[in-house]
């Protein structure tokens, strides 16, 4: 019988110890969503700077569930996430604020060389992402250019889209960097029809990406603020640099980023405070397509407080 | 207390300790309380897409079930029917049933269409169950019942409701039952991982994805509502008692006016290492009772194979008109458990007869074994001697030229036998069948037989 009890606790060590992910306390937790926004944080994740003797550690997330788990459970300080997915969170009653936003658009359509257009019937547009920002920005596109297109959502993730794209099955669709890069290398044929991220010459693009942070770090904006803009510009000015971190720490494969590739996903940081205005446009236009997308609603002043 | 309100006051109790969670953890967007969860599925029913969604996975579920048992069914037949085939997909079966159901989506996502993906994903879930079941099923068919259906010439639909498919069924709704559930859950995993344009797994998903925890709660509790209704469908189905389904003839045909004889000549009859029967010669004249009578293991029952040609002879010739019909009584009673004793005895008639006059006929048959009163019970309330004298009411109901009779009166009291007998032989002064049958009771055969055929041990 003791034998046994020894076995179960055993047995129940085992799988708590499955989940014995400790929290250190002396840090400040980073989770950013892998794509162009880990592009933004090269050098911070490099130089592990610090905010009141507490490091800033910054973690890699893999898909956007993962980032909503992370923030639910409230193991993250600071985020780097979809902007759509911050407000629906923020809507949720998540207390997690803006402090800014590193990436201006990442989305390109794409065609193959020579194909002509059917004469009858529409051309097919392969989308990824239904309902969210790929999907509302293409329509909104589209709209603004009066371009009549078939939009086929088969092909659910960028990865698909670059398979389908290389095997020839798809003829033209949106895709987003550092994807795009990839396959433009791979495939000559490939060539980028039109840019989705500019909606007017005076705005630095669509707020795609959102930094947000925790009542943990209240009245911290400012160095956060510098902080990340000095990683976005070391971005952007040293792309080569920001790639041998990344790819030196295996975020990227080698090869799968390039200078080009960094400056399609422009990378500009802007505080909440200088870009409201194309922060509150973006998640307007979110909600006139897709209300859900942002929780039904553009979130109140509180998302983004004027007193950080 | 009830059934039905144990299970009331679970789902209770399972909605109060989630309605004091949901205000212990006070976030009404992520944990939902009661009252909202059921304000999400109001509104659900409410949209356009909810009937569509529904349509196209129950559908898809329809489709993937019907799918896999047309094909399961054929399968089932064949490795039945061929063990060097069954052999030879058992480990692909095995296999099939192994692979862990995320491995097919992510194998289907690269190929395939997604609106295609759940189909096939329920056909792999359900297929080797549903296969593996109803083989188990065919062969577990007891042959004494294929055996009778065909002495009597029961027709196609009434051999298939009810000779195989009741013997299929356990074996069938066992497997239809495991296959819903585990491909039931397939469809909405596959639905949610090739996000099709609709499906309630499409729809948990957008849900998930606009972190609308009351919608993702209000769809998994759809599914779960058309998961129990297929359950119950099926429990439904299973329960359904299928008519026999008679002929439309309501006279009298006569069958017994032309009675051949039957010549056996110099039959010899060999299991594979007992000769059971060496070089036996006999015609059996048409209107004659004959009584057979021979120690154990001296080839009575094979000798009435033999003559109504389940067995072919090893050596020798039976010659007889093929188109002479035989009614048979066989060494246990055959009687199929799902019929009355009324059914029993219509069955064969119903190839024959119309329903009423299936019944009158049955009615009289029952009259003389003395079972008229036991007509609506079901042959496991009856005791064996009591199941036998029904086994021989149908062989008599039934409009033979020859009766052929395996211990006709094993179990039966003595003076029960008499009474029988004496009808028997009265019935027969009228009807002049010829009338085969064994014993070991010298007096049943005294007073039943008109000629004895006494059969050897072969050694």
């Amino acid at each position: 019988m003791k034998k046994m009890i020894k076995y179960f606790y055993l047995f129940l060590l085992i799988l708590c110890s499955c989940n014995s992910g400790k929290k250190e306390n002396n840090v400040f937790h980073v989770a950013v969503l892998r794509g162009p926004s880990v592009i933004a944080f090269a050098k911070m994740i490099e130089d592990s700077p610090e905010i009141d003797s507490k490091r800033l550690s910054v973690d890699i997330v893999d898909s956007p569930e993962q980032m909503q788990a992370l923030l639910i459970k409230g193991e993250a300080d600071l985020a780097a996430l979809p902007m759509i997915n911050a407000a629906n969170l923020y809507n949720k009653g998540l207390k997690y604020s803006l402090l800014g936003c590193p990436v201006w658009g990442n989305l390109y359509i794409v065609e193959k060389k020579g194909y002509n257009a059917p004469s009858q019937g529409t051309n097919t547009l392969h989308i990824f992402g239904a309902g969210t920002t790929p999907d509302i920005l293409t329509r909104y596109y589209l709209e603004q250019k009066g371009l009549t297109y078939s939009l086929n959502y088969s092909f659910s993730t960028p990865q698909e889209i670059s398979q389908g794209l290389l095997s020839g099955q798809i003829r033209t669709a949106v895709m987003a960097e550092p994807f795009l890069s990839l396959i433009l290398r791979k495939d000559s044929t490939l060539y980028i029809k039109s840019s989705l991220n500019n909606p007017d010459s005076t705005s630095p693009g669509f707020a795609q990406t959102a930094i947000v942070y925790a009542p943990s770090l209240q009245g911290k904006s400012t160095i956060l603020d510098s902080l990340l803009d000095e990683s976005c510009q070391f971005a952007v000015n040293q792309p080569e640099q920001a790639i041998k971190i990344l790819e030196n720490r295996n975020i990227f494969v080698p090869g799968s980023l390039t200078p080009e590739s960094i400056e399609r996903c422009q990378i500009k940081y802007l505080s909440t405070k200088e870009a409201k205005r194309s922060i509150l446009d973006f998640l307007r236009l979110i909600g006139k397509y897709e209300p859900k997308a942002i929780g039904g609603k553009v979130p109140n002043d509180g998302f983004m407080p004027e007193k950080q | 207390m009830k059934k039905g309100l144990i299970s009331f006051i679970s789902i209770c109790l399972l909605l109060l300790f989630w309605q004091l969670t949901a205000s212990y953890m006070n976030q009404p967007e992520l944990i939902p309380s009661v009252p909202d969860l059921i304000k999400a599925l109001f509104q659900l029913f409410a949209t356009d897409t909810f009937y569509k969604s529904i349509f196209a996975t129950v559908l898809r579920g329809i489709s993937g079930i019907l799918l896999s048992l047309a094909a399961a069914i054929l399968a089932a037949f064949l490795f039945a029917r061929y063990e060097l085939f069954y052999e030879l997909f058992r480990p692909l079966l095995t296999i099939m049933r192994s692979v862990p159901v995320i491995s097919f989506i992510l194998l289907a996502l690269i190929f395939l269409d997604p609106e295609g993906i759940p189909l096939m994903i329920a056909f792999l879930t359900m297929f080797p169950l549903l296969a593996e079941n109803l083989t188990k099923g065919i062969i577990n068919l007891k042959p004494g019942l294929s055996l009778m259906a065909s002495q009597f010439r029961i027709s196609r639909k009434n051999k298939l409701i009810h000779i195989y498919y009741p013997q299929l069924k356990p074996f069938l709704f066992s497997g239809l039952v495991s296959a819903i559930g585990f491909g039931w859950r397939a469809i909405i995993m596959g639905e949610v991982l090739s996000q099709c344009a609709f499906g309630i797994g499409g729809e948990m998903k957008r849900a998930q994805l606009f972190i609308s925890v009351p919608e993702l709660i209000a769809w998994t509790i759809i599914a779960i509502l058309i998961s129990f209704l297929f359950d119950r469908g099926i429990n439904r189905l299973s329960h359904i008692k299928w008519n026999i389904r008679f002929s439309n003839i309501t006279s009298e045909k006569n069958y017994t006016s032309v009675i051949y004889p039957i010549k056996m000549t110099d039959v010899t009859f060999q299991y594979t290492d007992i000769k059971v029967l060496s070089h036996f010669s006999y015609t059996f004249e048409p209107g004659i009772i004959y009584g057979i009578k021979a120690p154990s293991g001296s080839g009575k029952t094979t000798l009435l194979n033999l003559l109504d040609g389940s067995l072919k002879p090893t050596k020798g010739e039976i010659s007889s008109n093929k188109e002479q019909i035989f009614s048979v009584v066989f060494q246990e009673p055959e009687l199929l458990s799902h019929l009355t004793v009324m059914q029993n005895i219509c069955l064969p008639l119903a190839s024959v007869y119309n329903h009423s006059y299936s019944e009158q006929k049955a009615r009289k048959a029952l009259e003389i074994v003395e079972m008229e009163a036991f007509h609506d019970r079901y042959p496991n309330e009856l005791s064996y001697g009591q199941q036998q004298r029904v086994a021989l009411a149908r062989a008599l109901a039934y409009p033979s030229a020859i009766i052929l009779l395996d211990e006709p009166f094993k179990g039966l009291d003595k003076a029960l036998t008499i009474r029988i007998i004496d009808r028997m032989i009265a019935r027969q002064t009228d009807q002049k069948q010829t009338i085969i049958f064994t014993s070991h009771d010298q007096e049943e055969i005294d007073r039943l037989a008109s000629v004895i055929i006494r059969l050897q041990t072969v050694n």
